[in-house]
C-alpha cells in the first residue's frame, strides 16, 4: 500500500498557447483531506482532469493509490470517486436510477449496487425524494446526489472539484460535515476550492494555486507563517481608495496596500501600531474613514501577501 | 461489454421517458406512410396497356423507327431504355417493370432481309404480353416492308427492273420477311409473378427511411447533452473506455432504428398491403444494415454539434438530403438517369433498392445483399469518422 493517496509530479497541462498547469508538484497523503485553493483560473480543475483521467498531461504524471493514470488508467479510475464541479446527472432519471447507472458504472450490481445505493441515499438525507426527477430537485439536492454517485464503490480516494459552489448555506453545511465524515471513515480526499474558510475548516494540508502554479503548500498554520503572522486591515474611505492605498503604502509598518471591491486592503505586522498611523495619514490628506476591520492572519492574507490579490479577485 | 449494455439500456430509457419519442418514432412515420401512400401513384397505375421497353442498339434512322410505330400502334406503352438495358432484358420482364422488351440489334437497317432479327424478351404465358407481342410484329413487319423498299427504290436490288418485277419482290417481303422476331420466355412464371405497384410500396420503405435518419435526432441530442451536463466527463472518470461509451450509444440508437423500422414493416404488411413477407430474411437484412449506418450517423452528428440547435438543424439537412435523394420521397426511377446516378452515391437509395426489390420487383433474399453491404460500408464510414472526431475531442 503507498503512502501517497495521490502523487503529482511535474504537471504540465496547456491548452494551445495558454499554459493552464505548469509543472505542478504535490502529494495527498493516505487518509488527509488535502485541499486546493485558488480564485478561479488558477488551474485547479484542469489539475483535477488531468488526475482523474479526463485529460492527457502534456508532460509529468499522477499516480493515484500507486496507479499512474497515463499508464494504468482503469486502475487509478477504479481507485478513485470523481465529484465534478458542474452537477453531472442525468435530468429526466431519478435519484435512484442515476445512482443505479454510476454503480454499475463502477462495476457494482446485483444486491451489493441495491444496497449501496440505499446506503447513499440515506448518507445524502434523500431516501424520501428518490424517486423523483433530478429536474424537480433543488441545487442543494442535486449537488448531494452528485457526490453520492462518486461513493457508491466506496473508494479510497475522493476527488471533489468545488462541490459547494451556488448551492444555500444548509446544503453547504451538510456537504462539509460529510466530507469530514467521509475522511473520518479512512477516505483520503483532494477537495479544491475558492472560498478560504472551507480549506482552513476541511484540510489537513493546503497547497494554494495562482495562475497554474502551486505558489505554497503546507498546513494551514505553516501558511500563515509564511507571511509572518501579518494582521489585515479592511478600511472604507470617502474618496478615491487607490488614492488612499497609494498614500498608505508609505506608512510605516505597512508591508502591503491594494483596492479590493472598493476598499482598502492594508497588510501590517503590528495593526495596533499601524491603524493610527493610517488615520493620521488620511487626515493629513483629508480621506475620512468609514469603517476598519481588523482581521488575525488566515490564507486570504497569505494569498494577497503572495500574490498581490485576493482570493475572490 | 456489461458496460456497453448498460449505457445502452441507459440511453433507451432515456429515450422512452422523452414523450415526443412516441410522436416522432410511431405516430409520425404510421401517418406519413397512409398519407403518401393513399396521395402517391406510380406513373404506370392507371394505365392498362402492355409496357414495352425498346432499347436501340442500331441507332439509325430506320431502326428508330420501331418506337414510333409501336407508338402510333397505341396498343402498348413505350419506354425508351438505354443501351445497357441489352443485357438486363431478362431480368427487367422477370422483375414485371416491362411486359416486354423489344432489343434493335447494331447493324439492323444495314441487313434487313438478310436474317438480323429484332429480339423480342417476353414471358408468353402472361396475356398482356400477347397483345404487346402482336403489337411488336406488326411494328417489325413494318419496318422490314419499309426497308425492303426503301432499298429497291434506291437501284439496291438491280438495275432496270420493271415496275412489275418490283412490285413482285416487295410483295415477297410481306410473304416471307427477312426479319423475323425471336421470342423468349423467362422461364415459367412464379405463382405471385406480378407485382401491382401501389401507392404503399413507395411510402412504406419510403417513409421507414425517412424517419429512421430523422430519429436520429433523438439519439444525437442524449449524446450533446450528455457532453454539455458533463455526465459524459462523469462516465470518462469512471473506469470505462471511450470504446466502451461510443459502442453503448451507437447500440441503443441500433435497436431503437430497427425496432421502429420493424414496426413499420409489420404495419405496412398487415395494413397496408406491402409484400414485405416474400422475402423476410432480405428485409431484415437491409433494416439491420440501414439501422447501423443511421446509429453511425447519430454518431456523427453527436459528435460534430454542439448545442441541441445544431442537432436539430444537422438533422433536418441529414433527413432531406437522404430522403429526398435517395428516392424515400419519389421514386429514383422516374428521375432520369443523372438524378438516379447521383441518389445512389447516397446509402438510403441502396436502402430503397433493399427493401423495393422485394416489395416491388418480387425478388429474394439474394437482391437484398448488395444493398446491405453497402450500406453496412457507409455505416464502417461514419463510424469511423465519428469515433475520429470523439477521440479528437
Amino acid at each position: 500500500m503507498p503512502d501517497n493517496a495521490i502523487e503529482v509530479r511535474d504537471l504540465t497541462k496547456a491548452y494551445r498557447e495558454v499554459v493552464a498547469v505548469g509543472s505542478i508538484s504535490f502529494e495527498v497523503r493516505r487518509g488527509e483531506v488535502f485541499s486546493l485553493l485558488g480564485p478561479n483560473g488558477a488551474g485547479k480543475s484542469t489539475a483535477i482532469s488531468v488526475i482523474s483521467g479526463l485529460l492527457q498531461p502534456d508532460s509529468g504524471d499522477a499516480r493515484v493509490m500507486g496507479h499512474s493514470v497515463t499508464k494504468e488508467s482503469m486502475a487509478a479510475r477504479r481507485c478513485m470517486g470523481v465529484v465534478p464541479q458542474e452537477v453531472a446527472l442525468y435530468n429526466d432519471m431519478s435519484a435512484r436510477e442515476n445512482l443505479v447507472f454510476w454503480g454499475r458504472m463502477y462495476g457494482l450490481s446485483g444486491r451489493n449496487l441495491e444496497r449501496r445505493v440505499d446506503e447513499m441515499l440515506k448518507a445524502v438525507g434523500l431516501t424520501d425524494r428518490q424517486k423523483g426527477r433530478v429536474a424537480t430537485y433543488s441545487g442543494g439536492m442535486k449537488r448531494r446526489v452528485n457526490i453520492a454517485a462518486a461513493l457508491l464503490h466506496t473508494p479510497q480516494v475522493v476527488i471533489m472539484d468545488e462541490p459547494t459552489v451556488g448551492i444555500d448555506p444548509q446544503s453547504r453545511r451538510h456537504i462539509l460535515d460529510y466530507v469530514k465524515e467521509l475522511n473520518r471513515q479512512g477516505m483520503s480526499v483532494l477537495y479544491t476550492t475558492h472560498y478560504m474558510e472551507e480549506a482552513e475548516e476541511l484540510s489537513n494540508r493546503i497547497a494554494i494555486m495562482d495562475k497554474g502554479k502551486v505558489i505554497a503548500c503546507g498546513t494551514r498554520d505553516e501558511l500563515v507563517r509564511l507571511v509572518g503572522e501579518q494582521a489585515r486591515v479592511d478600511l472604507a474611505v470617502t474618496g478615491e481608495p487607490e488614492e488612499a492605498a497609494e498614500a498608505w503604502r508609505k506608512v510605516a509598518g505597512v508591508s502591503r496596500a491594494t483596492v479590493e471591491q472598493g476598499r482598502v486592503a492594508v497588510l501590517a505586522g503590528d495593526s495596533n501600531a499601524v491603524v493610527p498611523r493610517l488615520f493620521e495619514r488620511a487626515a493629513q490628506l483629508g480621506f475620512r474613514i468609514g469603517s476598519v476591520e481588523i482581521r488575525e492572519p488566515n490564507l486570504e492574507t497569505v494569498f494577497l501577501a503572495l500574490t498581490g490579490r485576493a482570493l475572490r479577485d | 461489454m456489461v458496460r456497453t449494455l448498460v449505457i445502452a439500456a441507459k440511453d433507451l430509457k432515456q429515450i422512452l421517458l422523452d414523450r415526443r419519442s412516441a410522436i416522432f418514432l410511431v405516430l409520425m412515420p404510421v401517418v406519413f406512410t397512409a398519407f403518401l401512400g393513399l396521395a402517391f401513384r406510380w406513373p404506370s397505375h392507371d394505365d392498362p396497356r402492355p409496357v414495352v421497353g425498346v432499347c436501340d442498339l442500331d441507332s439509325t434512322a430506320l431502326s428508330g423507327q420501331a418506337s414510333t410505330l409501336l407508338e402510333s400502334g397505341g396498343l402498348v406503352r413505350v419506354e425508351q431504355l438505354g443501351r445497357a438495358a441489352a443485357g438486363k432484358a431478362d431480368d427487367l420482364v422477370r422483375r414485371g417493370r416491362y411486359d416486354l422488351v423489344l432489343v434493335v440489334p447494331a447493324g439492323y437497317a444495314e441487313s434487313t432481309g438478310t436474317g438480323l432479327a429484332l429480339q423480342a424478351v417476353c414471358d408468353q404465358t402472361e396475356p398482356q404480353t400477347q397483345v404487346a407481342l402482336q403489337a411488336v410484329e406488326a411494328a417489325g413487319a413494318r419496318l422490314a416492308i419499309s426497308a425492303r423498299v426503301g432499298r429497291l427504290v434506291a437501284g439496291v436490288i438491280g438495275p432496270g427492273a420493271s415496275a412489275t418485277a418490283l412490285a413482285e419482290q416487295a410483295s415477297a417481303g410481306w410473304q416471307e420477311p427477312a426479319l423475323s422476331i425471336r421470342r423468349e420466355t423467362t422461364g415459367p412464371a412464379p405463382a405471385k409473378k406480378r407485382i401491382v405497384a401501389n401507392g404503399f410500396a413507395q411510402s412504406s420503405p419510403g417513409t421507414l427511411v425517412q424517419f429512421a435518419i430523422f430519429g436520429v435526432m433523438t439519439a444525437a441530442m442524449l449524446l450533446v447533452l450528455e457532453r454539455r451536463s458533463r455526465t459524459l466527463g462523469r462516465m470518462l472518470s469512471a473506469p470505462v473506455t471511450r470504446a466502451q461509451v461510443i459502442a453503448g450509444h451507437v447500440l441503443a440508437m441500433f435497436v431503437v432504428t430497427f425496432l421502429q423500422g420493424l414496426l413499420l414493416v409489420v404495419l405496412g404488411q398487415l395494413v397496408f398491403g406491402v409484400d414485405y413477407a416474400r422475402a423476410p430474411a432480405g428485409v431484415l437484412v437491409v433494416l439491420a444494415a440501414l439501422s447501423l449506418w443511421v446509429a453511425s450517423l447519430g454518431l456523427f452528428i453527436g459528435v460534430i454539434a454542439k448545442t441541441q440547435e445544431q442537432v436539430g438543424m444537422f438533422s433536418m439537412i441529414a433527413m432531406f438530403l437522404f430522403a429526398a435523394g435517395g428516392g424515400a420521397w419519389f421514386p429514383l426511377e422516374i428521375t432520369g438517369r443523372t438524378f438516379s446516378f447521383i441518389g445512389h452515391l447516397l446509402p438510403s437509395a441502396w436502402a430503397m433498392d433493399g427493401f423495393q426489390n422485394v416489395v416491388l420487383r418480387g425478388l429474394g433474399f439474394g437482391s437484398a445483399l448488395v444493398p446491405a453491404a453497402t450500406i453496412t460500408g457507409y455505416a464502417v464510414l461514419f463510424f469511423a469518422v465519428a469515433v475520429w472526431r470523439f477521440q479528437a475531442e
